[in-house]
């Protein structure tokens, strides 16, 4: 967990670096999406540039939201409107997310939570686990080429520092980390508008937590929007621009700029009336 | 360094190798070739020939486990296919009729198996067995019980023909293991099955088409399972729905098992599986040739089978490296410390 010290300094140089040009435009709206049995209808705009934080209890609905959003489950309601670039979202450009494909094919990414289930294929190197996402993408037809993959791998591999002795090394032998160094790295090759991250840093030492921070200061600053869910609170505040708090599958408070602390984030995870006495201190 | 090719394919070439020895020494003939008529006889070439179903077979048996699947079906689907094949020609369509009718026939068996597991989740044991128990009722309504002969001798050259002095069989295999290969491994479709068959979830995350992937390799077993059926038909002339290909499934699985490739999916080698199929095949034919009575036959196979996947077991390969290690340091004694190191 991060130092409350460096958590402020994060949130702090975040606020001086202020907006970047693309930032604030509106990027998708989700409108009243909803699943039955897993999230309550909710509304929720997005814009280029910001990283919106989810908190909320274990089983609070924030992975359901992920996975809706992703279109791993079917929303039962509501539609997601693709806004950018259309003039204040008329003629707006309706998303069918029926799966994975539709969400990437509209410029989304997303790193699960589990990383070993969900994310990484053991046994694949490095190599191979950077570029699946860019070769599903392309069509078995269309391999990328030898040169070309071991140039996307060796470029990530320095970019984001991933410590391993080579890009051939099979991804199950790295650590926590640098495993999810490598599924980042698989959607930055993507190059996405809409980056969703489930719990980015459990299980990683803290050397490799503040530098996925900075990678996400860092997306940001180039346009990209970043949804991140986490459980750990200081870093939430660190990185957000606004904050969703999920109480019982359904979006109770929405903090923005001033109101990110750690206070009030625990005062809406946890208000009024049950699981008092599970809410983190 | 020998390239990353020939090391996958080596304990295969070894232990046919080790086969080939064996066999010669209770049958010093086995290596002997001759050239008469216009084409090569031997047992080798015999071998090369009468393991032409199994190899075909095991082509499309690879790509299936790749997946983390199996295909039980393939051998039924051999007598279904060698029945519509031999339908047609007796109904007095010519040679492409009966290759085209009895490859579609593989393709659909194929597409069903796949549909079942891709799209109703039946996991691919049963998905298979379905198809494994009713293929030879299908048979044998399409012989309508008997056994088909014909007489096309441009669909017979295809099981007993020659070209350049080598049974057209072989020819098919080689030209099948070939192909697959290439087309798997020049596109991303080898990659792509590799990454279904160790982890289909986070392979539909990353966008990969899992459902597409299972539908194509089932088809491209049933592919397979139609040219052996083809292959199998046209040598004896004549349909059989009871017998073509039976129990040929399971051959094809040890083949594919004895190729390295592991059952839970993953990566995969096909000419390590095409040359477990030559392993199987040179028992099946070194037991014949040494002259044991027949009833030995299934157990003698047997105990090599067992020999052979014991040697390629990866955890005594493990054993034996730690042996040889404390060979080495017995008799090169290291100073200081004994402790072993943990793996880090």
């Amino acid at each position: 967990m991060l130092g409350r010290e460096l958590a402020a300094e994060e949130h702090a140089a975040r606020r001086a670096e202020g907006h970047t040009e693309a930032a604030g435009e509106p990027l998708l709206a989700f409108e009243q999406v909803g699943r039955r049995g897993h999230i309550e209808p909710f509304d929720l705009s997005i814009q280029r540039g910001e990283v919106i934080g989810m908190a909320g209890l274990l089983g609070s609905g924030r992975t359901e939201t992920a996975e809706v959003m992703f279109g791993i489950k079917r929303a039962h309601s509501g539609r997601v409107r693709d806004v950018e670039g259309t003039d204040g979202g008329k003629g707006a450009d309706e998303l069918h997310l029926r799966g994975p494909r539709d969400a990437i094919a509209a410029g989304f990414g997303f790193a699960p939570e589990d990383r070993k289930t969900d994310g990484i294929v053991a046994e694949l190197s490095i190599r191979e686990n950077i570029i699946l996402a860019l070769q599903a993408r392309r069509g078995w037809m269309r391999p990328i080429p030898r040169a070309e993959q071991q140039r996307l791998a060796n470029d990530y591999i320095a970019r984001l520092d991933i410590r391993t002795s080579g890009a051939e090394k099979a991804i199950g032998e790295l650590s926590g980390g640098n495993q999810q160094k490598v599924v980042l790295a698989r959607w930055l090759a993507m190059n996405p508008r809409f980056l969703i991250l489930d719990e980015p840093t459990r299980g990683i030492d803290v050397g490799a937590h503040a530098e996925i921070l900075t990678l996400i200061r860092e997306l940001t600053a180039k346009g990209m929007a970043v949804l991140v869910i986490s459980s750990e609170l200081d870093e939430l505040i660190a990185v957000s621009d606004r904050v969703i708090v999920l109480r019982d599958r359904r979006q109770v408070a929405t903090l923005v700029g001033e109101e990110i602390g750690l206070e009030p984030v625990v005062r809406a995870i946890a208000s009024a009336d049950t699981h008092t006495e599970e809410a983190p201190a | 360094m020998m390239p990353a090719g020939v090391k996958r394919v080596l304990p295969q070439l070894i232990t046919l190798a080790v086969l080939v020895a064996l066999v010669s020494a209770v049958f010093p003939d086995f290596l002997q070739l001759h050239y008469s008529d216009g084409r090569l006889i031997g047992p080798v070439i015999d071998v090369l020939k009468r393991g032409a179903p199994v190899a075909l077979l095991a082509i499309g048996m690879t790509l299936v486990v790749a997946t983390g699947g199996i295909d039980l079906s393939v051998g039924t689907v051999m007598a279904i296919t060698g029945a519509v094949a031999a339908a047609a020609i007796v109904a007095g369509h010519g040679l492409l009729w009966a290759l085209g009718l009895a490859l579609a026939a593989g393709l659909c068996a194929g597409l069903f198996s796949g549909c079942l597991i891709a799209f109703l989740g039946i996991q691919p044991i049963v998905a298979t067995l379905i198809l494994m128990i009713s293929g030879r009722g299908i048979a044998q309504l399409i012989t309508e019980g008997r056994i088909l002969t014909f007489n096309l001798p441009a669909f017979s050259f295809l099981g007993s023909g020659h070209l350049l002095g080598i049974p057209v069989p072989v020819w098919l295999w080689l030209a099948a293991a070939t192909l697959t290969v290439v087309v798997v491994r020049r596109t991303a479709l080898g990659l792509l099955i590799e990454a279904v068959g160790i982890n289909r979830r986070a392979s539909a995350l990353t966008g990969i088409n899992a459902r597409v992937i299972l539908l194509a390799v089932y088809m491209i077993s049933g592919l397979c399972a139609a040219l052996a059926g083809i292959v199998t038909t046209a040598d004896i002339r004549g349909a059989d729905a009871n017998n073509a290909g039976l129990w040929l499934e399971l051959d094809a699985i040890l083949a594919t098992v004895i190729g390295g490739n592991s059952l839970l999916g993953g990566r995969f080698s096909i000419p390590a599986a095409v040359i477990g199929a030559l392993i199987i095949q040179t028992i099946n034919t070194g037991i014949l040739l040494a002259g044991f009575p027949t009833e030995y036959n299934l157990v003698i196979k047997a105990a090599l089978v067992v020999a052979i996947l014991v040697l390629q077991s990866p955890l005594l390969a493990g054993d034996l490296k730690r042996v040889a290690a404390r060979l080495t340091r017995l008799r090169h004694p290291a100073p200081a410390t004994k402790k072993e190191r943990a793996s880090p």
